[in-house]
């Protein structure tokens, strides 16, 4: 079925944005543990569950690339000679490599994610994977989960620590990442939880997940390597193109009118969001501003200004660094929360729809401000959402920063490659050669072009700029089977992505 | 770079073939410029290019390949008369024999002590003549003397080319400031460097761009004062007073002059 983008809908098209939508919230029954079993080795725990074809298992992605969970439980998994399973993992990394060949020999047929790259990604987008994935946001996620729509039958938990009550957290233990936001839902929904640790302590006060879910705790050697839990790019660019880009968008913030004491934003990880926060944060304190809360993948750069008292609170669903781990185990102020408070779309209290700006990054953006971040214009998979269209559509104003033009690709183009993020929910684009802003903002438009010297043009007329230097890009060839489907954080679909020709 | 330059602020972007280029690389250095200037759109800055100097085997090429493309000015290092007048007569050969539209305009790189001395003959060397641009670290080794970071061992040069370029109505462009981590010290530099003079400063790393911009546009408060000065002289001429007084200080016309300057400047600068 087509959906309101244009776009193959398949059973469930796209409509409207979340965020218009009505908020339902009514979340199916939590599944308490009757037991929590101690002492059984994870084949044990794998007979006792006992677990069969095609069952559906959780993991998260807070030890990232470093993460030695998925691979110890599906290894083990492998070995009992299950098939059809679908791996539900909040994102997948190039750690996740061993569910290549569990793709190729039917022990897994479906992946649900909100991210995925590395082998696994490029194997789905060569056709690798028998069923059509799902790749959803980080709201959507819990939002399925809560509302039983993905049924979980089995969630490993990687855990940093657990106590002799089977309490989790993600703040001790070596293998600390400190926060288990994207677990929640898992824990409260899934028909039986297996927590993995490496650590056992005497009591936690403050646990994430409670006891009451936890079925099984096992014990193996390393959860995680802390290295790795690192995301690469947590330092301000350096890059003079990626600064002018950060400085006018700061400016843009500026003049936008919601730059004031108590407002609130969230950026990606990414150099020139980073280079944003780092022009707006001198502002701030020019003119004596704080903001209210910053949310989302925290860095050590929110963890300064949270220190410096710029910001009041931060709401933390996963840390970036390990100054960011620390600080989520001492401040106060610096608040865990899970997926389901941060971004399900269901949740009235969610926190990215109180957000005033997002600032994000994309892979291709096209002249209907659609967003493409989940592939790249080949079609292979390249990432997903993430935490995209949930804060896109959350905050007041989302702002997409970009070259323009990048290794002799332009971001913008026609059409978006699959569609990640819906353009009705993005409102400015800021490149190094012009601001395109959505022409739903005409007061905004006329305020800037008064108030600031910012190159502001209708998106078309940006878009040929960037074709005078790229010139008119051949269409990529896409394979005829479908491999993935681009779910929007209510559970319907965007887009779907073909298999790729090798 | 080369396609990025434009974008980043600069009212020049300088695509240099002399000492940035290795000598095994001047031939692709000068076709890559060449084709930068065909085919990418600068929109937002003037182009120059820093060709060799007279005294070395390439200038001759590098006029030869560069002049047809059009940039807006050349950068002639070493400046002299000589080399000047002698790069004029094939420049304009070549404008000729391709139908140029417009004159290619010269930016004279003062970087010697005979230089210096011989600094009105050159700067009235031509018609295509726009700037005068200081290169101290040259300057200095052909002075045999250390470069400090209080500059003072270049406070005559700077000076005596500040005062030239005014007299010959030509840009005066301060040397680079060289060190790259040193924002106060570029800022505070850079302000010396007006205060005597200068209307504009080569940057030779991006960051530098901003910070020289701040120091040379005038401030939101100096606009708005030569607005309401200009106003009051209005006012002042309608009624038939040559000098009169604004806000107890009397207003003739250097003054008028110098308000009329800070609003071709914001002008100029996008300030207005």
């Amino acid at each position: 079925m087509i959906n309101r983008l244009g776009r193959e809908g398949l059973h469930k098209p796209y409509g409207l944005p979340a965020a218009d939508s009505e908020k339902s919230n009514k979340n199916n029954k939590e599944v308490l543990a009757e037991q929590t079993h101690w002492g059984l080795s994870l084949e044990e725990v794998l007979d006792a569950l006992p677990l069969t074809d095609g069952m559906t298992l959780s993991f998260h992605h807070h030890l990232r690339n470093g993460d030695y969970v998925l691979q110890t439980v599906m290894e083990a998994v492998h070995k009992q000679g299950v098939k059809d399973l679908t791996i539900a993992a909040s994102s997948i990394f190039p750690a996740h490599e061993c569910l290549v060949p569990m793709l190729e020999d039917g022990t897994v047929t479906k992946i649900h994610t909100a991210y995925m790259s590395g082998p696994v990604a490029d194997a789905v987008s060569k056709g690798k994977c028998r069923e059509i994935c799902e790749i959803t946001t980080h709201g959507g996620r819990p939002r399925a989960i809560l509302a039983g729509e993905l049924a979980i039958d089995v969630s490993f938990i990687a855990s940093p620590a657990v106590d002799k009550q089977g309490n989790i957290t993600g703040s001790d233990g070596p293998g600390a990442c400190g926060v288990l936001g994207y677990a929640v839902a898992d824990a409260k929904m899934a028909k039986r939880v297996v927590a993995v640790t490496d650590t056992v302590l005497d009591r936690i006060t403050k646990p994430e997940i409670d006891h009451k879910y936890v079925d099984y705790i096992v014990a193996i050697d390393s959860i995680g390597d802390p290295q790795g839990i690192v995301s690469g790019t947590t330092q301000v660019t350096k890059d003079p193109v990626g600064l002018k880009i950060a400085k006018d968008c700061a400016t843009l913030m500026l003049h936008s009118g919601l730059l004031k004491n108590g407002f609130s934003f969230q950026t990606g990880a990414g150099g020139i969001s980073l280079a944003v926060a780092d022009f707006v944060k001198e502002e701030m304190k020019e003119q004596g501003i704080t903001a209210r809360f910053a949310s989302g993948g925290i860095t050590d750069y929110l963890v300064d200004m949270l220190q410096d008292g710029a910001i009041e609170t931060l709401y933390d669903v996963q840390c970036f660094n390990l100054k960011a781990v620390e600080s989520v185990r001492q401040a106060d102020n610096h608040v865990k929360i899970d997926a389901d408070r941060y971004a399900n779309p269901d949740n009235p209290d969610n926190i990215v729809d109180r957000l005033d700006f997002v600032i994000l990054g994309a892979t291709e953006i096209d002249t209907d401000f659609h967003v493409n971040v989940t592939t790249g214009t080949d079609g292979k998979i390249l990432g997903g959402s993430g935490g995209h269209a949930d804060t896109a559509a959350g905050a007041k104003l989302s702002i997409i920063v970009s070259k323009l033009v990048n290794a002799r690709v332009s971001c913008l183009v026609d059409a978006v490659t699959t569609i990640t993020t819906p353009g009705e929910t993005v409102d400015i684009l800021v490149t190094d050669r012009g601001i395109a802003i959505h022409p739903k903002h005409t007061e905004l438009i006329e305020k800037l072009q008064k108030e600031t010297h910012l190159e502001i043009l209708p998106i078309k007329d940006l878009l040929q700029l960037a074709k005078s230097f790229t010139g008119e890009p051949e269409p990529v060839k896409r394979g005829e089977r479908m491999v993935a489907a681009s779910v929007y954080r209510d559970g319907t679909v965007l887009d779907v992505l073909y298999q790729i020709e090798e | 770079m080369l396609t990025t330059g434009d974008v980043l602020g600069a009212d020049v972007l300088i695509l240099d073939l002399e000492d940035a280029v290795a000598l095994s690389e001047k031939d692709a250095a000068r076709i890559l410029v060449r084709e930068a200037l065909h085919s990418v759109p600068f929109t937002h800055v003037e182009t120059a290019v820093r060709i060799n100097p007279l005294d070395s085997p390439y200038w001759q090429e590098d006029l030869a390949e560069i002049v047809p493309a059009q940039p807006d000015a050349l950068v002639i290092p070493k400046a002299s008369v000589e080399a000047v007048q002698q790069m004029e007569k094939v420049i304009e050969q070549i404008e000729k024999e391709k139908g140029a539209e417009k004159k290619v305009r010269f930016l004279l790189l003062i970087e010697s002590a005979r230089s210096l001395l011989d600094l009105p003959r050159i700067a009235a060397s031509s018609e295509r003549n726009a700037a005068l641009l200081l290169g101290a670290e040259d300057y200095s080794a052909d002075m045999g003397i250390e470069r400090t970071p209080f500059g003072k061992e270049i406070e005559y040069a700077r000076f005596t080319l500040a005062t030239t370029a005014r007299a010959y109505g030509l840009d005066a462009i301060d040397t680079p400031y060289t060190d790259m981590e040193d924002r106060a010290g570029l800022e505070k530099d850079t302000r010396f460097a007006k205060s005597i003079g200068f209307t504009g400063r080569l940057c030779i790393h991006p960051a530098h761009i901003d910070p020289v911009t701040k120091v040379f546009n005038p401030t939101k408060e100096a606009i708005e004062e030569a607005i309401a000065l200009l106003e009051a002289a209005e006012k002042a001429r309608q009624e038939g007073i040559g000098v009169f007084s604004y806000k107890g200080k009397m207003v003739d016309l250097p003054v008028i002059h110098r308000a009329k300057s800070v609003l071709d400047t914001a002008k100029s600068g996008g300030l207005l």
